[in-house]
């Protein structure tokens, strides 16, 4: 989406239009599902409450967005936040759960800024939660990396049918590739590794 | 699977991971069409539908609920600090962020260390996005000995905008059909949300309270607000605002008061202490999501009024070290200094305020750090000579009486009349990396210039 269609967008969201506030939730509704359901234990009722909850309070906060400082997707995985947090208090069902996603936040964070340093373990493939480790990690990342590796990867779509698409060219979309594999690879091992952290400690505590 | 540097190899693990994830998680269809169906309700007005979070109770099942209740009921009589009727920090956060617009009276009171009380009243609206409106109403000073001087000010209005990089207040008097516009730049004052609290005390706290943690708050018991029973909340103003730059961790708190039926906020109140200053801001009864027109705010209908433009430029110098040659020296009007320039730390802010339709235009004040003996000693000097007055003597150049000294921990402020300077031209001539800083200042605001705003 280009910056002049965002802010078209954008402003037909504010003025509350039905058909704009459609083609944005469900623009980002599975990337938001997806990156609160682990958070919230994967316990899909709640995941689609703070969904719910998250898209309420972003819609009514709409005038807060402002494109310059990111996307869409990273502003609502923002206020889902909050959202999660209460959700995880409230229900008291993930005892300690909250700290572990702290840790990979702050984790993504830094690891973001290093992400060509860092290699996929080695037995990565031996994994036995490999795919729900793949969601985690696709819902963690800037949404232009995660759309560009599904489109590619999983929906075989061409390069230069990417290109079209999106109005640049195949390079362009290799360096995006590029670069969108880079953060995956990252955001893996750090999930991964927190998440091992914590289950081994919950462990010895239990 | 050992070597993942090599990239063509890394571009088959990730594809296999990928595909091996597929089917990628989704949200259920059904709960897409529900969630839709409250946002287009959302979007008329309508109320959202409660979700499951919403009812807490329902988590812990039936019996387990009736349980509670009856337990709560009976803590609720017996110790009135826990009967917040189910109440909790989340319910009044869950009302703060579906509201746009707050309005009601302030009321301020500052009380002095001999213990006379400034008070002053008005009627404030605010209005999401950065929409200021401040009736002033009346000045009360309450004496030591419980006398009351009350003064009316002309009638005022004030608008105020707040903008991304500086804010523009409009300040109107109807009856002399005039009016000040105040452009205010602090972006460089390393004031950060005290920028904000500064402006609209109310508003800002509107805000920051919606990122308050429910770790931080505090039950602090019950009261009635206009016949209203509600509970109370409290929370450091620390973690409320982080630390006050030139002041550092602030001491004081923040307390909402609640409907104890509905979880909506009915009062806010800031109470904080500087040294032996004591300010107390509140709002109450609060009226949320009432109707207020945008030309409440508007600040262009002044025809006919005599228009005067203020400027009010504030600047944290981030190199505030003094060069060698500059002195300071505060002391009385005879005898030695009771500090100087080996005391000072640095010059870390600076205030600027260009008034042209006044006799005196330029009011130039600058923020000086102290070492923490020599801001103890200056102290203590004014409590033992409280009729005393200062004198102070910026590098042999200006000279002033300074009649009210605002010592607050390790910073004092002086105004150095007559300074005509801008900051940048104060960083240069007298600070020792006042050059480099005031250069990137400048850079700063080219870079502002030449960005589009939207």
């Amino acid at each position: 989406m280009t910056t002049q269609q965002s802010q078209s967008a954008s402003s037909a969201l504010r003025r509350r239009e039905p058909r704009a506030i459609e083609e944005w939730f469900l623009d980002h509704a599975d990337l938001v599902y997806t990156f609160v359901y682990f958070r919230v234990g994967k316990d899909a009722e709640v995941a689609a409450d703070v969904v719910q909850e998250t898209f309420v309070a972003a819609l009514e906060r709409i005038d807060q967005y402002d494109p310059n400082r990111g996307s869409m997707l990273v502003w609502l995985r923002y206020v889902s936040r909050n959202r999660i947090r209460a959700a995880n208090r409230q229900r008291a069902r993930l005892a300690g759960g909250d700290d572990i996603w702290e840790r990979i936040d702050a984790r993504l964070e830094s690891a973001a800024t290093a992400a060509a340093e860092d290699r996929l373990p080695s037995d990565v493939l031996e994994r036995s939660e490999r795919a729900e480790l793949v969601q985690m990690t696709l819902a963690n990342l800037p949404d232009r990396y995660s759309r560009a590796l599904v489109e590619h990867y999983v929906e075989h779509t061409p390069l230069a049918e990417m290109a079209s698409r999106s109005g640049t060219s195949a390079s362009a979309v290799k360096s995006l590739l590029f670069r969108a594999r880079a953060a995956f690879r990252s955001a893996f091992v750090v999930i991964s590794g927190e998440l091992d952290a914590g289950f081994t400690a919950s462990r010895r505590t239990s | 699977m050992s070597d993942w540097e090599f990239d063509g190899e890394e571009e088959h693990v990730v594809a296999q991971l990928l595909n091996e994830a597929s089917p990628l998680k989704k949200m259920p269809e059904q709960e897409k069409r529900r969630v839709l169906e409250v946002l287009k309700n959302r979007a008329e007005g309508g109320a959202a539908r409660p979700t499951r979070l919403d009812r807490p109770a329902r988590w812990r099942g039936a019996a387990l609920a009736a349980a509670a209740v009856f337990v709560l009921g009976v803590l609720a009589v017996l110790w009135p600090g826990v009967g917040s009727g189910g109440i909790a920090w989340a319910d009044v956060l869950r009302h703060l962020e579906s509201v746009h617009t707050m309005s009601g009276p302030l009321k301020v009171a500052v009380t002095a260390p001999d213990g006379t009380v400034h008070a002053m009243t008005a009627r404030i609206y605010f209005k999401d996005p950065g929409l200021n409106r401040v009736e002033k109403n009346e000045l009360v000073v309450t004496l030591p000995d419980g006398s009351e001087e009350r003064s009316t000010p002309p009638d005022s209005v004030v608008i105020v905008r707040q903008l991304p990089e500086d804010t523009v207040s409009l300040e109107l008097f109807p009856e002399r059909q005039e009016a000040i516009r105040t452009e205010l730049d602090l972006t460089g004052s390393m004031l950060g949300p005290w920028r904000e609290m500064s402006l609209n005390p109310a508003a800002t706290a509107w805000f920051r309270l919606s990122e308050l943690p429910e770790s931080a708050t505090r039950s602090i018991g019950r009261r009635e607000i206009e016949g209203e029973p509600a509970v109370g909340f409290a929370a450091p103003l620390a973690a409320l605002m982080g630390p006050q730059p030139l002041v550092g961790e602030p001491e004081g708190e923040v307390q909402v008061w609640a409907s104890a039926a509905t979880a909506v906020p009915l009062a806010v109140e800031i109470r904080t202490e500087l040294g032996e200053w004591f300010k107390v801001e509140k709002v109450e009864p609060i009226t949320w999501g009432a109707d207020l027109p945008d030309s409440m705010f508007d600040d262009s209908s002044i025809e006919g009024f005599t228009i005067h433009e203020r400027k009010m430029h504030t600047r944290g110098f981030p190199a505030p070290e003094l060069k060698p040659e500059v002195t300071l020296r505060i002391g009385p009007e005879t005898g030695g200094p009771v500090v100087n320039e080996l005391d000072v730390v640095g010059a870390v802010a600076g205030t600027v305020l260009f008034e042209p339709w006044k006799r005196v235009r330029y009011h130039t004040i600058i923020t000086f750090e102290l070492t923490e003996e020599a801001a103890e000693r200056l102290q203590r000097f004014l409590n033992e000579h409280p009729d005393s007055r200062l004198q102070v003597d910026f590098n042999g150049e200006f000279v002033r009486r300074w009649f009210h000294p605002r010592v607050s921990s390790r910073f004092v402020q002086i105004e150095l009349f007559p300074l005509r300077k801008r900051l940048i031209d104060f960083e240069i001539e007298y600070l020792a990396g006042g050059r480099e800083a005031a250069l990137a200042e400048v850079e700063r605001q080219r870079a502002l210039r030449s960005t589009p705003s939207q």
